[in-house]
């Protein structure tokens, strides 16, 4: 039995695997940002808007398949910590306390499902398949 | 008040870490005495669906307030929260894991107490 274009398949194997994997990183920083968007527009509390003004999500893609986004707020503000975690403090609904966690635990639960949907776009996106 | 929480209250008092010196108050804060433990409960994530149930995964937080000046006291008894609850099972919730390796200041409060906090997840057995 002799297997036709077996160049070509292992070809379109290639990239529908490297796809997999830039999709899914890709998506994943795209989580990040989704995070990091409804903790600053919903509920960080505003004062001066200087904690607001200090979101920001970096990605790091290393050898695949490894990713990491990172969500921050605060640097250079010394009181960021306190505003996130004093929960005897009034905010303005619906600004809260736990401003990041909140916005992590909304939406968490359909996460892996949005990378894993990314990730299979991109594989078939790049291997020429639908 | 939450049952769980007031849970968490006895687990803590039956480790001697809440004691007459130290009481616990649940879900509010009390201008007195200076030290005290008070747990907040945090909400979490929505439930886990695993087949037919819905896994609650609550979260919560625990500040240790001394008086002005024993920032070190807040502090250790925060730490004797951590190790006591950290892989601890409460009233039908097991797996609470702190989510910090040590205490972190987040004081003073207004009145220059010191206050130390540390976070935990849980999960519903």
């Amino acid at each position: 039995m002799a297997i036709l274009n077996i160049e070509r398949v292992l070809d379109q194997l290639r990239r529908w695997g490297q796809g997999f994997f830039d999709g899914a990183a890709a998506a994943q920083v795209e989580e990040a940002k989704r995070v990091m968007l409804l903790a600053r527009d919903v509920y960080c509390p505003i004062d001066t808007g200087a904690l607001r003004g200090t979101a920001l999500v970096t990605a790091e893609l290393r050898e695949l398949p490894l990713a990491s986004a990172d969500i921050r707020f605060g640097d250079g503000i010394d009181y960021a910590v306190f505003v996130h975690e004093r929960l005897d403090l009034f905010h303005q609904p619906p600004t809260q306390a736990k401003f990041l966690q909140r916005a992590v635990d909304e939406l968490s639960p359909q996460m892996t499902v949005r990378i894993g949907e990314g990730a299979v776009a991109a594989a078939k996106s790049r291997a020429g398949t639908t | 008040m939450s049952v769980w929480v007031d849970a968490i209250a006895s687990h803590l008092t039956t480790a001697g870490v809440v004691t007459t010196a130290w009481p616990a108050h649940k879900l509010g804060v009390h201008d007195s005495p200076d030290q005290s433990i008070t747990i907040y409960e945090t909400g979490g994530p929505e439930p886990e669906q695993a087949s037919d149930r819905r896994w609650r995964r609550p979260t919560f937080q625990v500040v240790a307030r001394a008086a002005v000046g024993e920032a070190q006291a807040a502090n250790l008894k925060a730490m004797a929260v951590l190790t006591t609850l950290d892989r601890a099972s409460v009233s039908g919730f097991d797996h609470f894991r702190a989510t910090q390796s040590a205490p972190f200041p987040i004081g003073p409060d207004p009145l220059g107490r010191p206050l130390f906090a540390v976070n935990f997840r849980a999960g519903e057995t």
